[in-house]
C-alpha cells in the first residue's frame, strides 16, 4: 500500500486541474499546495473527479500534439561588421547640434580626472581605487582613455555592473507575488555570464523569452518566473523592455494616443499562452523552494469580449510591429502551435533584423545610462508612434549594431570612444546647459553603484565574487568559522547599519547581507526618467544618521580616518586623501579654504575632520555620476 | 493644487529650474522648509503665507487598521453560533440592540453605536500578496504600471504642503507603496511604535549635527555646484533640508507615546498593535492624512478559534479604544477608522480545526469620518458561504473610503508615461454608510 502522500498527491493534482479549469474557485486553488486533508467522502469525490480528468486528458492526448508546420519565413541574421567609428558617431552628433541649435558649442572634452570617474562608473560600477586613479593620471600615452575603455570592457566588473543593470529593469515590475519564486541571484549571475561572453543582444533575449527549467541555478528562467508566466503581464514587459513600446495599455481599450488595437495586444498575448509555473522541491531547513517554468502540452489563448466580459474571444498569435510601422503585415498565425513554438516565434519576431525596435531600445537606453539624456524619453516608451530627438543619431548607431548581429562590446567600445561621451557636464544653470547632447549630463548612481562606492570611502569589506555573494548562495553553512569577514553582513548587522530588514519572508535575495538591505533603501528602477530620481526620505536618513556611516567617519585610533590623520603630514594632505578616496578628485582652492576655516572654528581636529568626511559622504556628487 | 505650491513652483521657475515635473510633491514633505532654509528665493512674507497654510484640505484623515493574513469573518463580526460552520464561537450582545459580534470583542461591542458593518464584501482574490494589493489600491496587479496605494493617493489628494511629518505612516510593518505616484509619496514606516523612527535621531548633539549641515551646505557651493551639478544640488538640497527639517521639527513629538498617561497607554494595550493604534491617533492629530497600522498572524489555516481568540485580545481593545479617543478629542468626526483584511476565512472549518482563505463573503468594520454607526451593511446565507444581500465589491469599499476623506474616486492622475489613471477604478461608494 502507498503512504497517504501518495495517495493525496494525484488528488491534489486533481483539484489543481480542476482549479485552473474554472471548475473551482480561488479558495482551493490557493489551498492545492499546503497539502489538505480529505475526509474520504471527499476524497472519493475528488477521485471521481479526477478519472474524468484523466479521461479527459487521455482523449486529447489521442488527438494532440501534431506539431504544427509555421509557414511563416523568418529571416536568418546574417553579420556584416559594423563600420560605423566613434568619429563618425561624432559627426552624426555634431551634424545634429549644428542643425538645432547653430550657437551653442558643445561642452569641452573632460579632464582626465573627470573621465577616469566617469569610466569606472559607467563600464565596471564602481569609482577608481587611489592606486587605479593615479595610474591613470601619470599614463602619457595619447591611447590610454581608449585603452582604459578596453580594459574595463573585459574587466569581470563590467559584465556584473550590467547584469545588475538588467536585473533591475526587469525587477522593478516583477509581479510575480511570490517574490522568493523569481530568484533575481540566479538571473544576475547568468546575464553576467552571458556578457563576459558578449553573447550577442538578441540571443541572450532569446533565451530569456523562451526560457524553461529550474529557478536554482543560474539561468533565464527567473524572467518568465518574475511574472509567473502570465501573458498578458509577460506581453506588456517583452514589449517596454525590448522594443520600448507599451502596448499594454491597449490591453483593455484601443489605445487612446496611439493607433494599437486591442485585438492586436491580445494577439501579440497569444505568443506567450501556455508556460507555467511548477514547484519542484518544497524546500525547508534553510533551502529555498525550488520552482520551475515548463510548457503545458498545449497553449490556448483568449480575450474577453468587451461587451460580455464572461465571454472569451480565442485569440491566433501574430506580431504587431514591421519595420514599416504599426500595421502587422504577417499573418495570423495557426492557434494550435505548441507554447514552444509560439515562444520561439515570438523571440524571432522581437529580435529579427526585420525589426528595428530591438536594436533601437537597447541603443536608447545604453545611450541614456551612459550620457543621461536619450533620444526617446522615458526611455520604455518609444516606437512608430513616438517622435525621436535626433533619430539621424539613433537611427544609423542602431542599424549598424542590428546589423553587426547586436555585439554589446562594440556599441560601449564606440559609444565611449566619442567626443559626445567625453564631454564636461553641464547644468541647466547654464543657458547651453539646456541643449540636447551638447555636454554630459549628470544622473544619480544606482543603488548598487553607490554601495560600492560607500565601500571604497569607509573602507568596508567588499564582497567581490569569490567573497560573501558567492558564499551567499551556496546556503548557510552549519559550522560557520568564527570570525569570518561574511559574518559582517547577517540579520543584526543589516539592522545595526540602520538598513531595513526584508518587508517579508522570500522578499529578494535572502541573503544577499549588506548589499541587499542598501538595496531595499536605495534601488530605483532604471526606466525612470532621471528627473523623477530625487532620492527619498529614508535614504537621506540613513546616510545623515545611519550607524554604518556615522561608525565609519569616527576619528578614532584605527579607522580610517584615524589612519589618515596620523600619517599624512598636514590637514591640507589628509584633506587631499579624503577628496580622492570619496570623490576621486582633489579639492578645489575654494573647498581647501571652506574645509580650513571650518577646521580653525571648530578648534578640534579630529572632530573637525569627521565633520568634513561626513558631509563629503553625504554630498550631492558622492552620489551622482558626472 | 493650491496656492502655496503654485507660489513656490513660480518661485522656482524663476530659480530656473523649468521642467523638472512634480518637483515639490517628488520631494514631499512641503515647501516651508525650503523657503526657511533659504534654499529657494521666497520672500518673508510668502512664507509668513505658506506658514498660514492649512495642513490639510478638509482637515479629513483616515487610520487603516489592517489585519495582515485574512481575518475570519465568524469569529470577528459575522458569528454563526449553533451552526455547523459557525463553529465554537459564540456571539455576544452589542450596545446596539439586534447587532451581535464573536465573543472576545467585548470591548468593540461596547462601542458599536460608532461603528457600521459590512458582511457583504465580496471578492474573487484568494492569494494574499494578489488581494493585499487589490484591498489597498483598487486595482489587480500588473506588471507595466504599479498602483498606488490609496492612502497615498489620499494624501497626494489632501495634503498641504506646509508640514514636517510625512504624509503617510506605516505602523508596525511596510505596506504597499506609493507606486507611480512616486518616492515623497512613499508610506513613512515606523517598524517599533515604541521607539523612534529609524534613523530620525542625529549621532552627534543636535548643535553639531546642524553645524554639519552647514558645512555640507557651503562645500556644496563651493564645488558641484559650480561645475555643472546645479541641478542636482538643488534637488539634493531640497530633500536633505526637508529631512533634516523633519526630524528636527517639533512635530516629532507626534512619535513620543510616553508623553501620554499610563492609563490611556494601559487602555489602548501595552503591545505593538496597541501602541501603534495610540501613536496613530498622536500623529492624525499632528497632521498626518494617512495611517496604517498593521496587526499581523490573521492567516489561520488551524486553530482558527483559539487563534482569532488570541489576536482579538489585542486587537479588541486597541481598536475600541481608538475610537472612543478620537471620539474623546473631537476627532472621530473627521478621522475614518477602517478595520480589514485581505480577504475572509472559508466558513468550513478544515481538518486542523482551520479555515482557509474566503474573498467570497467577508466582513469590514468602518468607524468615523461620517459613517453612520450602530447599523449592519448586507447579510450572509446561514452556512455563512455566500452574501444574500447588498453585495459590496472591493472598488465600492475604496470608493466610500473616498467620499468619507471627501476626494473624489473618479478623479484621474498622470502616470509618467501620460497614462490617466482614476484613483479607484470603478465603484460606487455604500451610501447607507453615511449619516
Amino acid at each position: 500500500m502507498r503512504n497517504r502522500d501518495d495517495r493525496l498527491r494525484p488528488a491534489i493534482l486533481g483539484m489543481a486541474v480542476l482549479a485552473v479549469a474554472g471548475l473551482i474557485g480561488p479558495v482551493a486553488a490557493s489551498r492545492a499546495g499546503e497539502k489538505p486533508e480529505l475526509s474520504p467522502k471527499e476524497a472519493a469525490e475528488l477521485f471521481q473527479a479526477l478519472q474524468q480528468v484523466r479521461q479527459a486528458v487521455a482523449a486529447d492526448q489521442k488527438q494532440a500534439p501534431k506539431p504544427v508546420e509555421v509557414k511563416v519565413q523568418r529571416p536568418a541574421k546574417t553579420v556584416t561588421r559594423p563600420t560605423m567609428t566613434p568619429s563618425e558617431l561624432d559627426r552624426l552628433v555634431s551634424q545634429y547640434l549644428t542643425k538645432n541649435d547653430p550657437k551653442v558649442a558643445p561642452a569641452p572634452i573632460t579632464t582626465d580626472v573627470e573621465f577616469v570617474r566617469r569610466a569606472y562608473f559607467d563600464l565596471i560600477g564602481q569609482p577608481p581605487t587611489v592606486e587605479q586613479f593615479i595610474g591613470f593620471l601619470r599614463d602619457r600615452s595619447p591611447e590610454k582613455r581608449a585603452r582604459l575603455i578596453d580594459r574595463l570592457l573585459a574587466d569581470p566588473g563590467w559584465s556584473r555592473n550590467w547584469a545588475r543593470y538588467w536585473r533591475d529593469v526587469i525587477k522593478f515590475h516583477a509581479t510575480n507575488e511570490n517574490y522568493g519564486q523569481i530568484r533575481f541571484d540566479m538571473l544576475e549571475e547568468w546575464l553576467g555570464g552571458q556578457l563576459k561572453a558578449n553573447r550577442p543582444w538578441d540571443e541572450i533575449v532569446r533565451a530569456m523569452i523562451t526560457a524553461t527549467g529550474r529557478n536554482d541555478e543560474p539561468g533565464p528562467v527567473p524572467f518568465p518566473l518574475a511574472y509567473a508566466a502570465q501573458p498578458v503581464e509577460m506581453a506588456g514587459e517583452v514589449s517596454r523592455i525590448f522594443l520600448g513600446v507599451q502596448i499594454q495599455c491597449a490591453q483593455c481599450h484601443d489605445h487612446k494616443t496611439d493607433s494599437w488595437k486591442r485585438e492586436q495586444f491580445h494577439e501579440f498575448a497569444a505568443f506567450f499562452a501556455g508556460g507555467q509555473v511548477r514547484r519542484l522541491d518544497k524546500g525547508g531547513m534553510g533551502k529555498p523552494a525550488v520552482f520551475s517554468i515548463e510548457p503545458r502540452r498545449r497553449a490556448q489563448y483568449t480575450m474577453p469580449d468587451m461587451k460580455t466580459p464572461t465571454k472569451q474571444i480565442p485569440m491566433p498569435p501574430r506580431f504587431f510591429l514591421t519595420a514599416a510601422g504599426s500595421k502587422a503585415a504577417d499573418p495570423a498565425l495557426p492557434v494550435d502551435l505548441s507554447p514552444d513554438q509560439r515562444r520561439e516565434l515570438v523571440a524571432s519576431y522581437i529580435t529579427g533584423q526585420d525589426n528595428p525596435w530591438f536594436a533601437r531600445a537597447f541603443v536608447n537606453r545604453t545611450w541614456y545610462a551612459l550620457m543621461g539624456e536619450a533620444f526617446y524619453e522615458p526611455i520604455d516608451d518609444m516606437g512608430p508612434e513616438r517622435t525621436a530627438r535626433a533619430s539621424e543619431v539613433l537611427f544609423p548607431l542602431a542599424d549598424q549594431w542590428q546589423r553587426g548581429g547586436y555585439d554589446i562590446r562594440w556599441l560601449y567600445r564606440t559609444i565611449l570612444n566619442t567626443q559626445a561621451y567625453q564631454r564636461r557636464v553641464r547644468s541647466t544653470a547654464n543657458s547651453a546647459g539646456r541643449t540636447a547632447f551638447a555636454a554630459g549630463c549628470p544622473s544619480r548612481l544606482r543603488s548598487d553603484q553607490i554601495f560600492t562606492s560607500l565601500q571604497q570611502a569607509l573602507g568596508l569589506p567588499s564582497d567581490d565574487d569569490d567573497g560573501a555573494s558567492l558564499a551567499d548562495r551556496q546556503g548557510p553553512k552549519s559550522n560557520e568559522k568564527k570570525g569570518d569577514p561574511k559574518k559582517a553582513s547577517g540579520k543584526k548587522a543589516v539592522a545595526a547599519a540602520g538598513l531595513p530588514a526584508p518587508a517579508k519572508k522570500g522578499a529578494g535575495p535572502r541573503r544577499g547581507g549588506l548589499r541587499a538591505a542598501f538595496d531595499r533603501l536605495f534601488g530605483v528602477d532604471p526606466s525612470l526618467s532621471n528627473d523623477e530620481i530625487l532620492g527619498t526620505i529614508p535614504q537621506a536618513l540613513f546616510m545623515m544618521n545611519g550607524q554604518l556611516i556615522n561608525n565609519r567617519v569616527s576619528a578614532r585610533s584605527g579607522t580610517l580616518l584615524g589612519q589618515i590623520l596620523a600619517t599624512s603630514p598636514n590637514d591640507r594632505a589628509a584633506l587631499e586623501v579624503l577628496y580622492l578616496r570619496i570623490l576621486s578628485r582633489q579639492p578645489t582652492a575654494r573647498e581647501v579654504e571652506v574645509c580650513g576655516r571650518y577646521i580653525q572654528t571648530v578648534g578640534d581636529r579630529s572632530e573637525a575632520f569627521e565633520d568634513i568626511y561626513w558631509s563629503l559622504i553625504n554630498s550631492t556628487e558622492f552620489a551622482t555620476r558626472r | 493644487m493650491s496656492a502655496d505650491r503654485e507660489l513656490v513652483q513660480v518661485a522656482m521657475s524663476g530659480e530656473g529650474i523649468i521642467g523638472r515635473r512634480h518637483f515639490l510633491r517628488r520631494i514631499g514633505l512641503g515647501a516651508a522648509g525650503l523657503a526657511a532654509s533659504g534654499a529657494l528665493p521666497v520672500s518673508f512674507t510668502d512664507w509668513m503665507a505658506l506658514q498660514a497654510a492649512e495642513i490639510r484640505k478638509n482637515h479629513r484623515a483616515c487610520i487603516l487598521l489592517w489585519m495582515s493574513g485574512g481575518p475570519s469573518q465568524i469569529e470577528t463580526f459575522d458569528p454563526k453560533p449553533g451552526t455547523e460552520h459557525g463553529g465554537e464561537t459564540k456571539a455576544i450582545a452589542t450596545s446596539v440592540p439586534g447587532i451581535s459580534i464573536a465573543e472576545g470583542w467585548v470591548q468593540t461591542a461596547k462601542v458599536m453605536n460608532e461603528i457600521t458593518l459590512i458582511r457583504s464584501m465580496t471578492n474573487k482574490e484568494g492569494n494574499h500578496q494578489r488581494a493585499t494589493y487589490q484591498l489597498h489600491t483598487g486595482y489587480v496587479p500588473s506588471a507595466t504600471i504599479k498602483h498606488p496605494n490609496l492612502g497615498c493617493s489620499v494624501a497626494n489628494e489632501l495634503n498641504g504642503s506646509q508640514f514636517d511629518l510625512p504624509h503617510i505612516v506605516s505602523i508596525g510593518g511596510s505596506t504597499i507603496g506609493a507606486g507611480f505616484l512616486g518616492a515623497a509619496l512613499e508610506p513613512f514606516l515606523v517598524q517599533n511604535p515604541e521607539k523612534p523612527p529609524e534613523n530620525t535621531e542625529p549621532r552627534v548633539p543636535v548643535g553639531r549635527f546642524r553645524r554639519r549641515l552647514k558645512l555640507l551646505d557651503h562645500l556644496e557651493s563651493a564645488g558641484f555646484e559650480k561645475v555643472g551639478g546645479y541641478d542636482r544640488v538643488q534637488d539634493h538640497r531640497a530633500l536633505y533640508s526637508q529631512t533634516s527639517k523633519m526630524i528636527l521639527s517639533p512635530q516629532m513629538r507626534a512619535f513620543n507615546l510616553s508623553e501620554e498617561s499610563e492609563a490611556i497607554r494601559s487602555a489602548y494595550g501595552k503591545n505593538a498593535f496597541g501602541q501603534g493604534c495610540l501613536l496613530a491617533r498622536r500623529l492624525v492629530q499632528a497632521g498626518v492624512t494617512f495611517v496604517e497600522v498593521r496587526s499581523g498572524g490573521w492567516d489561520t489555516h488551524q486553530q482558527s478559534h483559539e487563534k482569532v481568540g488570541k489576536l482579538a485580545s489585542t486587537v479588541d481593545p486597541a481598536f475600541a479604544t481608538l475610537i472612543g479617543d478620537l471620539k474623546a478629542h473631537g476627532m472621530l468626526d473627521s478621522t475614518l477608522v477602517v478595520w480589514m483584511g485581505e480577504f475572509g476565512r472559508t466558513p468550513k472549518i478544515n481538518p486542523n480545526a482551520g479555515r482557509d482563505h474566503f474573498p467570497r463573503a467577508f466582513n469590514v468594520a468602518l468607524a468615523g469620518g461620517g459613517v453612520k454607526g450602530g447599523h449592519v451593511i448586507g447579510r450572509t446565507t446561514p452556512d455563512a458561504m455566500d452574501v444574500m444581500d447588498r453585495p459590496v465589491v472591493v472598488p465600492d469599499l475604496l470608493a466610500s473610503i473616498c467620499h468619507s476623506l471627501k476626494i473624489d474616486p473618479n478623479k484621474e492622475v498622470m502616470t509618467p508615461v501620460g497614462r490617466p489613471i482614476k484613483v479607484v477604478d470603478g465603484g460606487k461608494p455604500v451610501k447607507e454608510l453615511f449619516v
